[in-house]
């Protein structure tokens, strides 16, 4: 090995081992002061929330009788010498557990749906093909979200990321791109409308997410709590400004929150701003929409859960109900704390290489082109690799 | 869509399949039915004729349970996989099959091409099977039904035993039952489909009863049926050759051979009606000439196989009178301790059977032979006083139509020379690894999945090996149609009886 790379690596694991140590002694910290948070006593942030407690326990209920379902996409993007390839597929599984063994599952629109096939003829530049791809993706899944609206009813729908695009995937509007995210955003006022019609319950599970937003929250509310003596002396010497600037919400919340234990939930619009450029009425839903994090597996960090409220329902009630059904989904796997609904429509909705190209060989055997002539140089290394 | 029935699969790539040898493929069940079996015979139809297959394995997937962790941790909680997630709906089952050969305009040939990944695997129609596997639908020995497939499995006669057939298995595993049914069938043959005259070496009197069976059960109005005690079996002394008398003694010399050949000369002009082995004996005695060592040698061995009281004047049964088309000829060796006694019986028969077929003073006969390791074994020659005369069968009978069936529950001490004599083999469950090493050794055509699925055989069920078939086939021997009326196999009902 070579010793420059010895000595980088040497550097990183101190890094490492010094932000772990923070991250652990900030965690035992908040552990000892969770309970007597109220934030009811910050204005500054209170007006976003409806809860006064940091964080909740929430029990997890039976899952007989419940009719749930998980909806995810799959998404390849080929870039070919005269057009791009985008290759979307949306599938939907339907849980239903009753007092058998396990739970009764249908799927919307098969079990093993082809993929849908977008060319892209346009040239775009690669950031606008990523936000094509996304927005393709995002479409395809809405689109089975609202064909499962149409043939079931369900108690709670389960989709495989946010409930709302995040910003990279808004173009400008002089982008060729610009007139697919219109599209898509139609499709989100169809859904949010067919959802709030039905019984059922939206929630978007966002497996890594990247926010930062309760970290923000923290931020601001801390330097109060510390005021107080006794906190404060459990806080000295804990750089947790810094923490705070280089932690993601999950990651600082994996720890101090408790198997089971979710924290305050904050509309979707605090967290996006008034800089967003949202239509209003998007934004309208945004605010209709809750986040809060799950601690649903005890070696695995908390999930951010997207709850679409209902009207005339207490926000609260209906989060903990909900999240009472989600619980006992997700907490069977020590360290994976997904919802089986989810990982079931993961693994059907992923498409494999092997998959993308069947579909290149297809299209080269019905077009009679050659691989020369349609694949790029980086894809003929006449090596491999 | 085609009707569920007439489709079991579909062929998949594997890292080496599909080839001209074998392919797997992907079963039409749900999960939980099983609608191919292991050893089942499958095809698939191409446009240069039908790939006929064995199903040598199957192999059941599921991704939920890949992996072994996950599996562990999911479960930790203790409640299965299944309560949260649709397992069975991942459940896979994976055929494997070899390839047996391509039946085209209503014969075999030998594959030459793979079949296409994609192409569907179909059940073979019954008629196509039979054919595929040489089965005699007309005049054949009802022995059976194919495994898996309800398809009779009647070979015909010549294919069976013409190049003479060895019943291999382990003790209990259905060899005297299945010997029963090919007594039956071998009975009930009528003047023109052909008869065989059988003489059955019966070691146990497991056969008996077939001397009360009621013709009827077998569709005919009489059947020949003699039953010989080995008590009441006679060699006559005359009969035999210097040599003949020699093979039943242990490693004579050439001085004695040549003494007792000249006393034997003199009595055969001495006596016109025959000799016994007391005359000889006395002959021996008289004679001034013979050395006081080989005299007392060879006095002592004629005395010692006239005690076993197998020799006489006259030969009992007659051979001539015995061996007859169609007629079941039991040698019960059951009152017999003495393996010696049985060996004497069984070398004799063997010769006197070989040199009258050969001179045509008898018809084709089979020789059927139990425990057939004790009079041909491998090692311990001296033992073995009729193993030279069952091997001259075996290697040169089929010429004259003097066939052997050996039967063996331990094939590994079954002389070689004999069993790889046997063309065709009905062999039985069998579990003993020197003993499938063995019949891997000496079969032709067994191939490894072949010989590995022996040990999975039930009771009553045989591989065939062979010309009587084109490829191995596994056979469900069908029930008796007479059962003996008094058999006790059941322990149970053994001691009860006898604990009363």
């Amino acid at each position: 090995m070579d010793h420059n790379l010895d000595r980088m690596l040497f550097q990183l694991v101190e890094e490492i081992k010094r932000i772990e140590s923070i991250r652990t002694k900030f965690g035992q910290v908040m552990r000892s002061i969770k309970p007597d948070i109220d934030l009811g006593r910050y204005p500054s942030i209170s007006s976003s929330l409806l809860e006064t407690a940091f964080t909740t326990t929430v029990s997890p209920t039976s899952l007989s009788g419940l009719i749930t379902a998980g909806v995810d996409g799959g998404l390849v993007k080929k870039r070919l010498k005269s057009m791009d390839l985008i290759l979307t597929r949306g599938i939907s599984v339907v849980f239903r557990f009753g007092t058998g063994e396990g739970p009764d599952v249908e799927f919307v629109p098969n079990p093993f749906p082809e993929p849908i096939i977008k060319p892209v003829m346009q040239s775009l530049s690669s950031v606008e093909l990523d936000q094509l791809a996304s927005l393709e993706r995002i479409s395809t899944e809405i689109q089975v979200t609202l064909n499962l609206l149409k043939e079931f009813h369900i108690d709670i729908i389960l989709i495989d990321g946010s409930l709302i695009h995040h910003p990279r995937d808004r173009p400008s509007t002089a982008s060729p791109v610009y007139e697919k995210y219109q599209e898509t955003l139609a499709l989100y006022r169809q859904l949010y409308h067919k959802v709030k019609k039905s019984r059922s319950t939206l929630v978007g599970v966002v497996k890594d997410s990247r926010s930062t937003r309760l970290v923000n929250m923290l931020g601001e509310i801390l330097p109060h709590i510390i005021r107080k003596p006794e906190v404060f002396e459990k806080i000295q010497g804990v750089d947790y400004r810094w923490l705070l600037k280089i932690s993601k919400d999950s990651d600082l919340l994996d720890t101090f929150l408790d198997e089971g234990e979710r924290t305050f939930a904050f509309r979707m619009s605090y967290e996006l701003g008034d800089n967003t450029s949202l239509p209003d009425d998007i934004k309208n839903w945004a605010s209709r929409i809750w986040i809060t994090y799950l601690k649903t597996a005890r070696e695995d960090s908390p999930i951010r859960i997207e709850v679409l409220g209902k009207e005339g329902v207490d926000p609260v009630a209906h989060i903990n109900k909900t999240l009472s059904a989600i619980l006992p989904l997700s907490y069977h796997h020590p360290e994976y704390g997904l919802p089986s609904p989810i990982v079931e429509a993961d693994a059907r909705a992923r498409i494999t290489n092997h998959e993308a190209r069947l579909v290149i060989d297809r299209l080269l055997a019905l077009s009679g082109l050659s691989y020369s002539l349609i694949e790029q140089r980086r894809s003929r290394n006449p090596f491999g690799g | 869509m085609e009707p569920p029935h007439l489709r079991l699969g579909t062929v998949i790539c594997t890292d080496n399949g599909p080839n001209v040898l074998e392919f797997s493929f992907v079963t039409d069940d749900s999960g939980s039915e099983v609608i191919v079996r292991r050893g089942q015979f499958v095809s698939v139809i191409t446009k240069h004729g039908t790939i006929i297959a064995r199903v040598q394995n199957l192999i059941r997937t599921n991704r939920y349970y890949q992996h072994a962790e996950a599996v562990r941790e999911y479960q930790s909680r203790g409640e299965p996989l299944r309560s949260i997630f649709p397992t069975d709906r991942w459940m896979y089952t994976i055929a494997e099959a070899r390839v047996l050969g391509l039946w085209a305009d209503n014969h075999t040939t030998r594959p030459y091409f793979a079949v296409s990944p994609g192409a569907v695997v179909r059940p073979v129609d019954d008629e196509t099977l039979s054919s595929f596997l040489g089965i005699d639908n007309h005049g054949g020995l009802k022995l059976g039904t194919l495994a898996h497939h309800a398809v009779e499995f009647t070979p015909n006669l010549s294919g069976l035993l013409s190049k003479h057939l060895a019943i291999l298995a382990m003790s209990g595993a259905g060899k005297s039952y299945f010997v029963s049914v090919l007594l039956e069938e071998l009975l009930s043959r009528s003047k023109e489909s052909g008869r065989l005259a059988t003489i059955i070496i019966d070691v146990h009197g497991e056969y008996s009863y077939l001397n009360e069976i009621d013709p009827q059960t077998l569709g005919k109005a009489s059947v020949e049926i003699e039953h010989v005690r080995g008590s009441h079996y006679q060699i006559a002394v005359d009969s035999l050759t210097v040599e003949g008398l020699a093979s039943f003694a242990i490693e004579m010399s050439p001085v004695q051979l040549r003494d007792l050949k000249r006393i034997i000369s003199g009595l055969r002009q001495g006596f016109d009606h025959g000799y016994t082995l007391k005359d000889i004996i006395e002959a021996v005695r008289m004679d001034e000439t013979i050395n006081k060592n080989t005299r007392d040698a060879l006095i002592g061995w004629i005395s010692n196989l006239e005690s076993t009281n197998l020799f006489g004047k006259e030969a009992t049964p007659k051979i001539e009178n015995m061996i007859r088309p169609g007629k079941l000829t039991i040698i019960d060796l059951s009152d017999f301790i003495s393996l010696r006694k049985k060996q004497i019986i069984v070398s004799n028969l063997a010769h006197e059977l070989l040199s009258k077929r050969r001179s045509g003073k008898i018809p084709p006969f089979l020789l059927i032979l139990e425990e057939a390791h004790q009079f041909c074994p491998e090692s311990r020659q001296e033992l073995a006083l009729p193993k030279a005369r069952i091997e001259t069968i075996a290697r040169e009978g089929r010429k004259f139509f003097a066939l052997l069936c050996l039967i063996s529950q331990r094939p590994v001490k079954l002389s070689t020379t004999v069993l790889s004599q046997c063309t065709n083999q009905a062999i039985f469950r069998c579990t003993n690894p020197y003993d499938l090493e063995h019949i891997g050794r000496t079969s032709e055509g067994i191939d490894r999945a072949a010989l590995d699925a022996i040990t999975t055989l039930e009771v009553g069920e045989a591989l065939f090996i062979g010309e009587c078939v084109t490829v191995p086939t596994f056979v469900k021997i069908r029930k008796r149609l007479y059962n003996p009326p008094h058999s006790q196999t059941d322990l149970f009902e053994t001691i009860k009886k006898y604990d009363k």
